[in-house]
């Protein structure tokens, strides 16, 4: 049997939808640039688990991070300018978790500032884990393959503040997962600085670099990893540096950018220097 | 079979909004399973369904009908929207936050696709197909995985037939170079 969509949820974005239409509503909220997180744990390989839902993963990032115990450093060789050095702290620890679950954890060690957790599901079925209490937490599916494959696994580093220092986590009825949790360190890495005067690196939580890190595609159609200017990125459009500062201008800006580029644009996508460029980043519409 | 979707859209364009519900309706489930493939939660599928339905109104200056459906253009959408959903979420958060919260519910027969033999050959092929540009991807999954010919799907990515038969060409060589394994149908 397939997922359902469930009839509650459907009735309900039905009559959603329709007042959206009613009252031709909708807001065109100011482009945030959401590949940027994205591109930072790519890089910083802090996702692991082809199953782990994107949308679900990225929409729960902690919003803030805790006051870091040391100023930034030079990111080392192999290590994004703005993505943090990560140090393990501690020994691990293994929960068999079933239901819903809030863990007893040992105190954190000294330096920690952040819990990583390692979720791997030991029957098919959902679970979330995380250190909300309201279980607004980061969610895994796991499928019978993925239990049989050893694939249903994905890990998380969660701040920690003086509100978060348990951990929380829930299975279906009667499903079960294994927990492993480790404490660690982050040391936040400075951004780089070309021979411009602009900064580059990951846009980390708090970080604006003028070059941001970014995915983007090399002439010869590969991915490529490389710095797209910030300006570019939040630009309302190629021929709009700016956003728009009334409603009705940002309707017009959206009547226009829908009709001269009804697919979206390409952006350049630079090396360090923000001179080199090496392939595009494309933004839709 | 297709259903005829223009004739609905011209009534919502004129402010009908219960032929928005319909089109909602109608094409729900085709959508909500597109997006289960690179959305395994299926509360997240359900909330970019909704994603994929609000981008329609949003562009409804824009969106292609094919043979009078708008289904295709719905699941390049789907392609689109899964590849941002961070952003799509944010866009519509106001909206998604309205919703009933989903039910946490175990699935335990979860098959995200029937015609992948495992979960791994759809994280492989999740993979492989994150690697193509946008217009390569709704092509490939137009064709390869929703069943469509090559004309349909050259309209609606919006290119001409030449264009998408030289693209999908070009793909299948790339994808059989890289993931030997993989069998792409040839789209007619």
């Amino acid at each position: 049997m397939n997922p359902e969509f469930s009839p509650t949820r459907s009735d309900a974005m039905r009559a959603q939808l329709e007042e959206v239409v009613t009252v031709t509503s909708i807001q065109s909220n100011r482009r945030a640039p959401g590949w940027v997180p994205g591109a930072a744990l790519l890089v910083a390989g802090l996702v692991t688990g082809g199953t782990v839902s994107a949308a679900a993963v990225t929409s729960l990032q902690p919003t803030s991070q805790p006051a870091p115990r040391s100023g930034p450093v030079e990111a080392p060789p192999g290590v994004l300018p703005g993505v943090p050095i990560i140090s393990l702290l501690g020994e691990t620890l293994s929960y068999e978790i079933t239901g819903e679950t809030a863990l007893d954890l040992p105190a954190p060690p000294d330096g920690t500032t952040h819990l990583r957790a390692t979720v791997t599901c030991l029957t098919a079925g959902p679970v979330s884990w995380g250190t909300d209490p309201e279980g607004n937490n980061p969610s895994l599916y796991c499928s019978g393959d993925d239990v049989l494959a050893g694939t249903g696994t994905a890990e998380m580093d969660f701040p920690l503040g003086a509100e978060s220092q348990d951990l929380f986590a829930q299975t279906g009825p009667d499903g079960r997962a294994l927990l492993v949790v480790q404490y660690v360190n982050y040391v936040p890495t400075a951004l780089g600085r070309n021979a411009s005067g602009e900064t580059y690196g990951a846009a980390w939580e708090g970080l604006e670099p003028d070059l941001v890190a970014v995915m983007g595609v090399a002439p010869d159609g590969s991915s490529i990893l490389g710095y797209a200017r910030a300006t570019d990125l939040n630009a309302f459009g190629p021929d709009w540096p700016g956003q728009p500062t009334s409603p009705e201008e940002a309707l017009e800006w959206q009547r226009e950018r829908e009709e001269r580029y009804p697919d979206g644009w390409e952006i350049p996508v630079y090396a360090p220097d923000g001179r080199t460029v090496l392939g595009t980043f494309f933004i839709s519409n | 079979m297709e259903h005829d979707d223009q004739a609905l859209w011209d009534r919502v364009l004129g402010g009908d909004e219960r032929s928005f519900g319909v089109l909602f309706e109608r094409h729900r489930d085709r959508v909500f399973r597109a997006l289960l493939r690179s959305n395994p939660v299926t509360a997240d599928a359900e909330d970019l369904t909704s994603v994929v339905f609000l981008e329609l109104w949003r562009r409804r200056d824009s969106a292609r009908f094919v043979n009078r459906s708008v289904l295709p253009w719905l699941l390049v959408t789907v392609a689109n929207v899964s590849r941002n959903a961070s952003r799509g979420r944010r866009r519509y958060e106001r909206f998604l936050a309205a919703l009933p919260a989903p039910e946490v519910e175990p699935d335990f027969a979860h098959t995200v696709d029937s015609r992948l033999d495992s979960r791994g050959a759809t994280d492989a092929l999740h993979s492989a197909l994150g690697r193509l540009t946008e217009v390569d991807q709704a092509l490939i999954t137009l064709t390869a995985l929703e069943g469509y010919g090559l004309a349909d799907a050259a309209d609606a990515v919006g290119v001409s037939y030449g264009a998408a038969k030289t693209r999908l060409s070009r793909v299948r060589r790339r994808l059989r170079d890289s993931h030997p394994n993989f069998s792409v149908a040839e789209a007619t």
